[in-house]
């Protein structure tokens, strides 16, 4: 099966990471940031800590598909020959004014085709009180993918990864990391429907 | 007692006679007449009519008085402790009514009706024209006795105990109360007549049921009669009347019909009735309307006018019960209460469960609720927010909705994690504007604050180019996949 080693990657909500933010960036550059279209920009970009006392290998998305890696990380990645990333120059001011240099703003311009949720399979799961429909599958088209290992499938926000690409942040500090394989991903179908 | 004899042999044939023909002539050929509704009662769409019967009469006065035996197709009863649509529907079988022609000293006719309303115990033979009549009341007879115009208005009636009057009474012209909207739309009401009752007369002597108005009493006491026509109960033709219930009798289980003990009326209060009456609805469209009658005669209009806004915003069957479910809630809750508190705290815990967190509700539904609920609940308020903020959150949306239930948590319909505030931002969304606000009961809202967040931030990533219209549209329906309402 061709979606077999692909994870979505994710964080999850918890409190405790460091998380950072710009309020002078629009939802609009952040998204030109966390693909990697970088000309309108000066770097570094300034982030402040708005909250959390971690300090994590990813930190809480300061924009939705927007992550903040250790450079640590960002290094490891291209040592293996990771594709389909890019990083920029961050620069994180703490809540005491210290400035934290270890890490990178991180870009994904690996591409796929379009989601195809004609492929995913619909279930029923509780949600609240009741049941809700959910698409069960995350399946985007492959014929265009370009082989990176970090993709993103067209017109979508969503971070895609290979079991090569995981197996890096394997060897760090998951606490907010989720990778849920390509078929166990569950989407309301509000969400798809809307879509 | 002392029971008059008929006197029918005090006048010869011929005069007996001929005093029927004049009279009948006077009155007319007609034989069946309909009652207009503003007098007499409809039952269901059903017209009331009434039947002289002119072969089955009996003379008074040498011939001044003709008593005609009457019939109608339905009547209503006066409820005097019964308790049950089968107590009145015996009483019902017992009802025999009289019409009195009366010619006076000038030679001019007047006609009156007389109504009889035994005790379900008095023996069928009452109903004879020999046993009860204009001149004089049965020994054994218990019950109503009225008198009324042949337009069947109320001039006097009587309560009596075995032939004995145990109270005399008379309409309250200046303040009777008018049929409410909703029993006229029942066509199934209970007439209301406020009477005043005066001292017994003729109590322990010879009775005679005459025509004279009654005197003019300084402060007489003055509560509503109010009657029913027990085949006209909701429950006819559903299981039949024996299903009419009444667990909560007046007078500690039903005590209060006990006719002549010194000072206890035996009718009941017009509350209680009231009560009673909405009690024994079985059907639901029916209750309900009788309990918002009852809640908008009560203080409590703004809740009736809530619910039949809510009612015409196009609610679906499922709705409807869920409605009349928080319509009785609302109703037991304040019932007896003659300034209602719809919107205190107690109501708004019926309010949080119904609008706000009732699975069986349709969200468009629930949310209209809500919305209607909260508009109410401040209206005329002059509502000064705090500064839109997270940490003002909740004092806001307390003042937005009205409510501040304990058990819940202020919930942003657009999550305000810092991931994305600029997503809404951009859109022109002020998260902590408290239109965007919602309760949602505190162990529920924790226990799915992280699906909700991530819904968002899935949907987000899908639909990054998201107009306003469409986020709003998302929120709607994301909550309503949690059973929660929302203002937006």
């Amino acid at each position: 099966m061709k979606y077999n080693g692909f994870y979505k990657f994710d964080t999850r909500f918890v409190k405790s990471p460091i998380t950072v933010k710009n309020d002078n960036l629009t939802f609009e550059q952040a998204n030109m940031l966390s693909r990697g279209d970088y000309k309108s920009f000066q770097f570094p970009i300034n982030f402040n800590v708005i909250s959390g006392k971690k300090w994590l290998p990813v930190l809480n998305p300061p924009s939705v598909g927007l992550y903040i890696l250790k450079k640590d990380i960002v290094e490891n990645l291209e040592a293996h020959q990771i594709k389909g990333f890019a990083s920029f120059e961050v620069l994180i001011v703490d809540q005491n004014g210290e400035v934290n240099n270890d890490y990178c703003g991180f870009s994904i311009i690996g591409k796929s085709g379009k989601i195809e949720f004609t492929k995913s399979q619909i279930i029923e799961k509780k949600t609240g009180e009741g049941y809700s429909k959910y698409y069960r599958g995350l399946f985007p088209n492959m014929d265009t993918w370009d082989h990176s290992d970090i993709f993103r499938p067209v017109d979508s926000l969503f971070v895609i990864m290979s079991e090569k690409a995981k197996k890096i942040f394997d060897k760090y500090e998951k606490t907010n990391l989720d990778f849920v394989t390509l078929n166990d991903v569950e989407l309301m179908s509000i969400i798809v429907d809307s879509v | 007692m002392t029971e008059e004899s008929p006197s029918t042999d005090m006048v010869n044939e011929v005069e007996t006679d001929q005093a029927v023909e004049d009279a009948r002539a006077w009155f007319g050929p007609q034989e069946e007449f309909e009652i207009p509704p503003k007098n007499g009662i409809n039952s269901k769409g059903k017209t009331q009519t009434k039947k002289v019967f002119w072969d089955d009469y009996m003379i008074h006065k040498g011939g001044a008085v003709i008593e005609l035996k009457v019939s109608y197709n339905f009547h209503t009863v006066p409820i005097t402790g019964e308790k049950t649509a089968l107590e009145l529907a015996e009483k019902a079988e017992k009802v025999f009514h009289r019409l009195i022609i009366e010619k006076d000293d000038k030679g001019e006719y007047v006609k009156y009706l007389l109504k009889y309303f035994p005790k379900n115990d008095t023996d069928a033979s009452q109903a004879n024209l020999e046993t009860n009549n204009f001149q004089g009341v049965d020994a054994w007879y218990s019950g109503e006795i009225q008198l009324l115009t042949w337009e069947e208005e109320l001039l006097k009636g009587w309560t009596i105990a075995e032939g004995e009057i145990t109270r005399a009474y008379f309409p309250r012209r200046t303040s009777q109360k008018p049929v409410s909207d909703v029993q006229a739309a029942l066509n199934c009401q209970p007439s209301y007549i406020e009477i005043c009752e005066v001292n017994p007369v003729g109590s322990g002597s010879g009775v005679r049921i005459n025509v004279d108005l009654p005197e003019v009493v300084v402060e007489p006491h003055c509560y509503d009669i109010i009657s029913y026509d027990p085949n006209c109960s909701p429950d006819t033709g559903s299981g039949g009347p024996g299903t009419y219930t009444n667990p909560t009798g007046p007078g500690g289980g039903g005590g209060g019909s006990s006719p002549g003990t010194g000072g206890s009326t035996p009718v009941l209060d017009d509350e209680q009735l009231w009560q009673q009456y909405i009690d024994g609805i079985i059907d639901p469209e029916l209750k309900r309307q009788a309990q918002l009658d009852y809640l908008e005669n009560h203080g409590g209009a703004e809740f009736v006018e809530l619910i039949n806004e809510l009612m015409a915003s196009g609610v679906d069957h499922y709705d409807v019960m869920e409605i009349n479910k928080l319509v009785n809630g609302v109703y037991l809750e304040q019932k007896g209460r003659f300034i209602m508190a719809i919107f205190s705290p107690e109501n708004v815990g019926t309010i949080l469960t119904f609008a706000l967190t009732n699975p069986n509700l349709s969200s468009i539904t629930r949310n209209k609720t809500f919305q209607l609920f909260s508009r109410y609940a401040t209206e005329g308020k002059n509502i000064v927010y705090k500064s839109f903020s997270s940490s003002n959150f909740r004092a806001n949306l307390t003042l937005k909705t009205g409510m501040n239930p304990a058990n819940a948590q202020e919930h942003h319909v657009f999550p305000q994690t810092s991931e994305f505030s600029s997503f809404f931002a951009g859109k022109g969304i002020n998260v902590h504007n408290p239109v965007y606000g919602a309760w949602w009961s505190t162990t529920s809202h924790q226990a799915n604050a992280y699906a909700y967040n991530m819904a968002w931030r899935n949907w987000i990533a899908l639909n990054e180019g998201a107009s306003q219209a469409q986020i709003i549209a998302f929120a709607r329906q994301l909550m309503s996949q949690y059973g929660i309402a929302v203002l937006i």
